[in-house]
């Protein structure tokens, strides 16, 4: 295996995407939000319970590739009992740790080893839309709140 | 045919791939890699003899008015079409189904019966239909396909019980590579009074293409995908449906006299392509046809359905592989297939950090995929200068990325 499928597929992606821990099968609930991308047709449904302006529990279900699945699974992770506040400029250091065209290195944004872990994704561009496929649907969704 | 003299007309292969790997390219379902005789035709064009056609009087205007008027003719000989003029450039398949729906759906022509489209059409050949069908207040409907993902020929026939305007089909599916009997969907649309469009994108690089025999009324195809270039294609129709229909769009070049009260327009093949014609894409894709006619089809043909049975083969013994659809006959080398465990995405990163273009996703034919109770597939798809040693090494990867990810 080569160094550059090394440096994407970390250890923490392929793990998150093999046992998820906020994956949820077969959900009874409504989904709050919808992250659909049209040009792969992966799709996730995100759960998210919030409580005094509190991310009380974020769960999702649905389909996707590995990064796709961990990236979701990191976020529910991340933005537990956050405020709404705090999970925005979470979801925004995420956005900006993936984008190949910042001028911030990923380790000057964040300590996180999870989150540090799709810093890759900056040398992969065309796998952008799959590490920021739950974030950006769930910003989008906190934006219209 | 010789491989490696095929191989080394074409520039792209003649490097590595960034991450120094020689490169393997099989998703030539999207688009085919281009020899040097369509890159210099292109170049050599603009370099010498460029000019708009079919306006001026001077040189080089009047050689290129001449090479287009040949070109139409070399292209109606390589589709069967009886009449040059049955010959109309477009940018494309999809420019030209969208103007072809809006030509024969949105114009004063009112037209009576539902619209038919297989349930293995590509989304250019299917949105548009369905957006016409809804303009015009007229029933779409999808003709069912069969468990092995051809036409439903009972179901199609039942179908067409009912007053039917129009039937947009594919010669070969884009994923399954599953050929459709042509001549037998004209006949039964023809029985019923339906117009038959035929999309053969994916038929054009690797089977002859005979209009006649088809018996359909339009059928189009895209310069991209048979050697040529980008934003050229041809819209095939018969003399007699072309004649009557509304102008596919409206401009330059395609007027006989403009009034303020009204405006009359020319005859064919000039009727329906208003504005500057892509002129380079003519020439590039005049080269095209003439690298598959020194090839001869047929033995492209043969060369690629032996690559697509060692392909089918060797992939059915990869465990957790499963091959979408199959038919007995009239395929083209396209393989899409979904790997237990492994996401199509994630197959197709593996493969392309060895140098290997696969392609992954809905490939935009979401109903099939709904058909097959799927969200997305790998598709292999294969061209002329596709080897089986390349099949090998593609196959030995996958089989490394389906450890490395399960």
């Amino acid at each position: 295996m080569n160094k550059a499928l090394q440096s994407l597929y970390k250890e923490v992606i392929l793990s998150r995407a093999k046992v998820p821990r906020y994956e949820c099968k077969a959900p009874d609930l409504v989904p709050t939000v919808e992250a659909y991308n049209p040009l792969c047709g992966d799709k996730f449904y995100l759960y998210v319970s919030i409580e005094d302006g509190v991310f009380k529990e974020l769960k999702f279900s649905g389909f996707g590739c590995s990064i796709s699945k961990a990236s979701t699974d990191v976020m529910c992770d991340a933005l537990s009992h956050k405020t709404i506040q705090e999970g925005l400029l979470i979801i925004d250091t995420f956005l900006e740790l993936i984008d190949d065209k910042s001028s911030v290195s990923p380790e000057q944004l964040t300590d996180s080893k999870e989150l540090l872990a799709f810093a890759a994704a900056r040398d992969f561009p065309e796998r952008k839309t799959c590490a920021n496929l739950g974030w950006e649907a769930l910003r989008l969704h906190l934006q219209s709140l | 045919m010789n491989l490696e003299s095929i191989k080394s007309q074409f520039p792209i292969f003649q490097q590595k791939t960034p991450v120094g790997k020689e490169l393997v390219y099989l998703d030539n379902a999207s688009t085919t890699q281009k020899p040097d005789c369509v890159i210099d035709a292109i170049a050599d064009f603009y370099k010498f003899s460029n000019a708009n056609a079919g306006r001026g009087v001077y040189w080089p205007a009047t050689e290129v008015t001449g090479r287009v008027v040949d070109i139409r003719q070399r292209l109606a000989k390589f589709i069967g079409a009886a009449r040059p003029e049955e010959v109309v450039f477009t940018h494309g398949v999809t420019d030209a189904l969208n103007k072809l729906a809006l030509a024969i759906f949105g114009g004063s022509q009112k037209r009576e019966g539902q619209v038919l489209v297989s349930g293995m059409e590509h989304h250019s050949n299917f949105v548009p239909w369905q957006m016409a069908a809804r303009h015009g207040s007229l029933p779409f409907k999808v003709i069912p396909l069969t468990d092995s993902g051809a036409i439903d020929m009972e179901a199609y026939a039942q179908l067409l019980k009912e007053p039917t305007s129009l039937v947009a089909v594919s010669a070969a599916s884009n994923v399954t590579g599953i050929g459709n009997d042509i001549s037998r969907l004209s006949q039964m649309a023809h029985n019923s009074g339906a117009l038959l469009v035929v999309d053969a994108s994916q038929a054009v690089a690797h089977q002859p293409i005979d209009v006649r025999q088809w018996d359909c009324d339009f059928m189009v195809f895209s310069g991209h995908k048979a050697y040529g270039p980008t934003g050229i294609g041809v819209l095939y129709g018969t003399y007699e449906v072309l004649v009557e229909l509304n102008p596919l769009a409206y401009g330059g070049g395609m007027v006989q006299e403009v009034n303020e009260s009204d405006t009359t327009f020319r005859m064919l093949p000039h009727r329906h392509e208003a504005g500057t014609l892509n002129l380079a894409g003519i020439v590039g894709l005049e080269a095209a046809i003439a690298f598959i006619e020194k090839q001869g089809i047929a033995n492209i043909q043969a060369h690629e359905n032996a690559l697509y049975e060692l392909l089918r083969k060797k992939l059915n013994e990869v465990s957790g592989v499963a091959i979408l659809g199959r038919s007995s006959s009239l395929q083209c080398p396209v393989v899409s297939f979904t790997v237990e465990g492994v996401h199509p995405h994630d197959m197709a990163t593996y493969l392309a950090t060895e140098g290997i273009s696969i392609r992954a996703g809905h490939h935009c034919a979401q109903p099939l995929m709904k058909h097959f109770g799927i969200t997305a597939c790998s598709r292999i798809s294969l061209a002329c200068y596709s080897s089986g040693q390349e099949i090998e090494q593609t196959v030995d990867q996958l089989k490394e990325a389906i450890a490395f990810f399960r």
